[in-house]
């Protein structure tokens, strides 16, 4: 019985650690990142994100669970509730529309080349494009 | 026309020069809605009457944006809607048409055909997902029949301070828009054409966190644009006068609560038919997982002397209960229900589709079931 209840007690702390991981891996932290040429802070991209200033361009990771980490991390919101502020201002002719990118490449490639841009990556992700800087 | 064509051909000439110039993206974005709605009496409102009808409200649109440099871009909003003036015939509508130069960080200029900014949701007001309610409380949007202008204009934003941030948008244009009146006395259903000469909008919005205050005034020399029939008197519409509209608007969106509220006034020297309004609504809105249901409740009143000369009274006001479900990452269904009250001539307070059945009668009362999906693209 003892032996059977250690089998056990093993088994789900695996288990547990395993999701743990997996949860880390799936929800690393997101970072915003622009292009060199644009000149913000933390507090810009918190902004730009509730779409109080519409000078700027956005691009999300089409990875769901890391745009909704990237807008929670700087806003406490949603990336669907920070799409839908940026739709009123896109039907109503005030700013370009986000842009989905398909992975960090991509997103890191369109930020380099996009002087208004503001973009999020996984936090460990190493940029070596001199066009493309961390907001801090 | 020669507007359109204006428009038209600044446009060709700046996708011409921007090809050869320089490498610009594009991007095309669209929203639709398919709605259905039943009036609880045969009597139309808002063209809705108590057969079920599809074409109040749906449209289809689209919208091409083209950045030709970091600050100079194009935007061409085009929809397909059902045109109430033509016995509903299915129209192509050109919404939006300009050119918008960034100058610096907190300076936007637009020129070209915009949207009128009169009140908080103006701007995009055919998008309904963008929106709680699948119809727009009528006592404040109703009050304008002029929906676009081919103008300028200014928004001018910038922060107060790290929690406060603030908008000033100057604008500056002429609109029209045609409308049905409904004559009760020969049951006629008279074609007008107004239009808005020289309209100023003046509005600053200040934005804390979720909050949000808008305040607009705007005015324009108001003027008809057709052959009145003989048994409209002259001075029944604005001819070359001032009409002033002010408006306050509040709003409060988190990730559970929506509290919307605005207040509207519209004023018209001369003009007995266009008679000055006073209106509001008020949204309360909670959102639980991908539902969110809200009340709103509106109402609105003519305080003229001519109404109270006759002792007419002019008073609407309805409840709306609405039903949003988010069935899809950029769909809605909207499922809504709006009692109205109908006391005295309130309805024809609103240049827009409010033309009564053919006798003229209305009961006091009725109510309008509406269903409606909702969806960007």
């Amino acid at each position: 019985m003892k032996i059977i209840s250690i089998l056990l007690f093993n088994y789900t702390s695996s288990i547990i650690c395993t999701l743990l991981l997996s949860t880390q891996i799936l929800y690393a932290e997101q970072i915003a990142i622009t292009n060199i040429a644009f000149d913000l802070d933390n507090k810009s991209i918190k902004k730009i994100l509730l779409a109080k200033s519409s000078n700027s361009r956005l691009y999300f990771l089409k990875d769901s669970n890391k745009s909704n980490q990237f807008t929670r991390n700087y806003t406490g919101k949603s990336a669907r509730s920070i799409n839908r502020k940026w739709q009123r201002l896109v039907f109503s002719g005030r700013a370009k529309p986000p842009v989905i990118v398909e992975d960090m490449e991509e997103m890191i490639d369109k930020v380099s080349s996009d002087s208004k841009a503001v973009g999020h990556i996984d936090a460990n992700t190493y940029i070596e494009n001199p066009k493309v800087r961390i907001v801090k | 026309m020669k507007k359109n064509n204006s428009i038209a051909l600044v446009i060709i000439g700046l996708i011409t020069l921007s090809y050869n110039s320089y490498a610009f993206d594009y991007s095309f974005k669209g929203f639709g809605t398919l709605q259905a709605a039943i009036n609880s009496d045969e009597s139309a409102f808002t063209g809705i009457d108590d057969d079920v009808t599809f074409k109040e409200g749906t449209k289809l649109a689209g919208q091409l944006n083209i950045s030709i440099t970091d600050d100079l871009s194009i935007t061409y909003q085009g929809a397909i809607k059902y045109d109430y003036l033509n016995n509903y015939d299915l129209k192509y509508y050109t919404d939006l048409a300009f050119i918008s130069y960034q100058s610096t960080d907190f300076l936007q200029t637009r020129i070209g055909r915009l949207r009128t900014p009169f009140f908080l949701n103006s701007e995009f007001l055919d998008a309904n997902y963008l929106l709680p309610w699948a119809r727009n409380p009528i006592t404040v949007y109703g009050q304008v029949p002029i929906l676009e202008y081919e103008g300028i204009d200014f928004i001018f934003s910038s922060s107060i301070n790290d929690d406060f941030d603030y908008e000033i948008q100057i604008a500056y244009g002429d609109g029209e828009e045609s409308f049905l009146y409904s004559n009760t006395v020969t049951g006629n259903k008279d074609k007008i054409k107004m239009k808005g000469n020289g309209i100023l909008f003046l509005t600053a919005s200040l934005f804390w966190g979720d909050y949000t205050l808008r305040i607009n005034h705007s005015e324009a020399e108001a003027d008809i644009d057709t052959e009145l029939p003989f048994y409209i008197p002259s001075n029944a519409f604005p001819d070359k006068d001032t009409m002033t509209f002010n408006s306050i608007g509040f709003k409060f969106e988190d990730e559970k609560y929506l509290l919307m509220a605005e207040y509207a006034t519209r004023r018209t020297d001369n003009s007995f038919f266009v008679e000055p309004i006073d209106g509001y609504y008020i949204t309360a809105g909670y959102k639980y997982r991908n539902f969110m249901p809200t009340l709103t409740y509106g109402h609105s009143n003519t305080p003229s002397s001519l109404s109270k000369d006759y002792n007419i009274t002019n008073n609407l006001s309805f409840i709306t209960a609405s039903l949003k479900w988010d069935f899809a990452p950029t769909a809605d269904v909207k499922l809504e229900y709006s009692h109205y009250k109908n006391d005295g001539l309130g309805e024809n307070n609103y240049q827009i589709n409010l033309a009564p059945d053919e006798s003229g009668n209305r009961p006091e009362e009725f109510g309008i079931f509406s269903i409606s999906v909702n969806f960007i693209f």
